[in-house]
């Protein structure tokens, strides 16, 4: 896709010549977040710092185990006994 | 610092006496070597007079620790090591509560206790001295109620008790307990259950107001706190709402329930709520959501009554909304019942003490918080007594709770109230926190210490008033009524709440802690002028 566009030009003019005409033709984006507003970087800070010791404790370490499902010890798939029997 | 040095020798000879003649003080055996019980409150009185420094450091110590229920740490660290420095051993952690503790001083009868509450309350944090609002930390806790106080009163009465006691060899045991967690009004039901007050023959308690009076008789509503948690199952709010089942609409559609049916209950009950988890973010259909009551009423069966019509909104909401709900008590209390025979001997020594001599500074700042508070009478703090003659209270309509209830139906308890804190203030609000570091706490703090001494030594010195208030317990406080319980079997008290907060705040308030060997004062150590008051108050 990048080397389409890459090696024909035109296809881009296309491509903003139907975002002028048809995307924004009657419609101009206007932001919906008021003017001097930042992005709240502050939200689940309290959860992450509540759960990063255990978390750290879990993290995949892919020098020791092929995969995560190995890591943890979990076989995969693993179903309730009931389901494996049908 | 006391002067007095008697020989102990008598006090060994009144046990033995005392072990034959029950009821009989060493005072009585030996009243021929021994003052009377007045020169010895006196001087229970003086030696507390004399502490006056220690009053204003423990004040403005716990103010700067300003820990909320039950993670008073170190308050309870440093009021227990205060006591054992003095000779009391200490017994830390109790009722499964390791912020509460037992300080003990002497042996045998009797046993009195005194208690006042230690901990503080949540976005009340305020420089003292300051007639505005101006936190010391932005939205943390703060000692908006005052209960800082409590610990220097219990403890330099206690002290004070102990020194004349063992100076003339009365016989009997001091008990120093703290109000764990009060504002959460759930130690004591715990403490009750536990047995910690059994073998105890009275209960003198402590709170700050902003006068010196005490009363006999029912006052305030009982409660039961406790918290229902739905839990649902989570989808995208958006993508497919319809395989998720809201523990939040549980939770609104019980507190819809409840507002609705209030219009329909006694006037007298009190019920308000408050949402500690709402889910997480709204495109997650909340799992889990929890709505955290207090149901107060005026006696036991109508707060059992409430607390059960609670849990028919919950079960009926889980049932609307295809949710499942849990139940955790927290606390509760009963009104409290205050003995009359105590409260006849309390009155008597407030009569004595009086009120603590205000200085201009004091006032200023009292009539600007006045002022600032918009109340219509600016009349600064009170310098007579409001009760001149001893009053029964009046339960009315019910209000505030406060669990030393629990204590008052198991064993003769009285409440002195005492000056400190500003007529005026709203309770439970950074403005109740201004006083409480200033020298109007201070002086409130010491004054009350004397009133408790005073009793003390009136009941060590007069075993027969013990007796006294017994009989008016038996025969007044629960002749119609026996104490239950209104916390489940099994149940422990909730020692995790608050944990969370306090540790964010710690870091900060550790930066604040008063440092007694470095600054005078608390308001010196902040760099607070005393007092400090908008300039168009300074200027009327």
């Amino acid at each position: 896709m990048v080397i389409d566009l890459r090696t024909d030009p035109a296809k881009i003019r296309e491509a903003w010549t139907h975002f002028r005409e048809v995307s924004t033709k009657a419609y101009e984006w206007r932001s919906l977040i008021p003017e001097g507003t930042q992005p709240p970087i502050h939200m689940n800070v309290d959860k992450m710092v509540r759960y990063r010791p255990q978390r750290d404790a879990l993290r995949y370490d892919p020098t020791q185990f092929d995969t995560y499902l190995e890591q943890l010890g979990i076989e995969c798939p693993t179903v309730r006994g009931s389901q494996q029997d049908h | 610092m006391p002067h007095i040095h008697a020989p102990r020798s008598p006090r060994h000879l009144a046990v033995v006496i005392g072990g034959l003649l029950i009821g009989f003080s060493s005072t009585n055996v030996w009243s021929v070597q021994q003052p009377s019980a007045e020169s010895l409150k006196e001087e229970a009185r003086e030696i507390v007079g004399s502490m006056r420094k220690q009053s204003q450091v423990m004040v403005d110590s716990i103010f700067s620790f300003s820990e909320l229920g039950f993670q008073e740490h170190e308050t309870a660290a440093y009021i227990s090591g205060t006591l054992r420095a003095e000779g009391f051993d200490i017994q830390m952690g109790c009722a499964g509560m390791p912020t509460c503790y037992v300080a003990s001083w002497g042996e045998g009868k009797p046993v009195i206790g005194i208690m006042g509450d230690i901990d503080g309350l949540p976005e009340t944090s305020q420089k003292p001295g300051v007639a505005y609002h101006d936190p010391l930390i932005e939205g943390g806790p703060g000692h908006g109620e005052g209960h800082n106080s409590a610990g220097a009163v219990d403890t330099i009465a206690a002290i004070a008790i102990k020194r004349v006691m063992e100076a003339h060899g009365l016989q009997g045991t001091i008990k120093v307990i703290p109000g764990v967690a009060e504002e959460l009004v759930a130690s004591r039901t715990y403490m009750v259950n536990e047995g910690l007050f059994a073998g105890m023959d009275v209960m003198l308690s402590t709170h700050i107001s902003d006068n010196m009076s005490t009363r006999w008789g029912i006052s305030g509503s009982g409660l039961v706190s406790t918290q229902f948690t739905f839990h649902g199952t989570s989808a995208h709010g958006a993508g497919s709402p319809w395989a998720g089942r809201s523990a939040l609409d549980a939770v609104e559609l019980m507190n819809v329930g409840w507002n609705f049916r209030r219009e329909h209950l006694r006037l007298h009950q009190r019920s308000h709520y408050m949402i500690p988890h709402g889910g997480n973010q709204p495109n997650v259909v909340p799992s889990e959501a929890s709505v955290w009551y207090y149901f107060r009423e005026l006696d036991y069966e109508r707060i059992r009554e409430l607390h059960e019509l609670g849990q028919t909104m919950a079960e009926a909401a889980s049932m609307m909304t295809g949710t499942e709900v849990s139940e955790r008590v927290f606390g509760a209390a009963w009104p409290s019942s205050m003995s009359k025979p105590l409260a006849e001997l309390m009155h008597a020594n407030i009569l004595e003490v009086g009120l603590p001599d205000w200085s201009e500074a004091d006032q200023e700042l009292a009539r600007a918080v006045q002022h600032e508070m918009g109340r219509d009478e600016i009349e600064g703090l009170p310098i007579e007594l409001s009760d001149k003659e001893l009053q029964e209270s009046d339960q009315g309509m019910g209000g505030g709770s406060d669990d030393i209830a629990e204590v008052s139906w198991n064993l003769p308890t009285i409440r002195l109230r005492y000056p400190g804190n500003i007529p005026g203030r709203t309770g439970h609000h950074w403005s109740a926190g201004i006083a409480m570091a200033t020298p109007i706490a201070h002086k409130g703090a010491n004054y009350a210490s004397r009133v408790i001494a005073m009793t003390a030594i009136d009941l060590f010195a007069n075993p027969e008033k013990v007796e006294e208030a017994w009989t008016y317990h038996r025969e007044v406080t629960t002749q119609d009524r026996q104490w239950e319980s209104l916390v489940p079997e099994g149940t422990g008290p909730p020692i995790f709440l608050n944990a969370e907060k306090m540790e964010r705040y710690r870091p900060q308030l550790e930066e604040l802690r008063y440092d007694p060997d470095r600054f005078d004062t608390y308001l010196e150590q902040l760099g607070i002028d005393y007092p400090t008051v908008r300039e168009a108050t300074e200027n009327q």
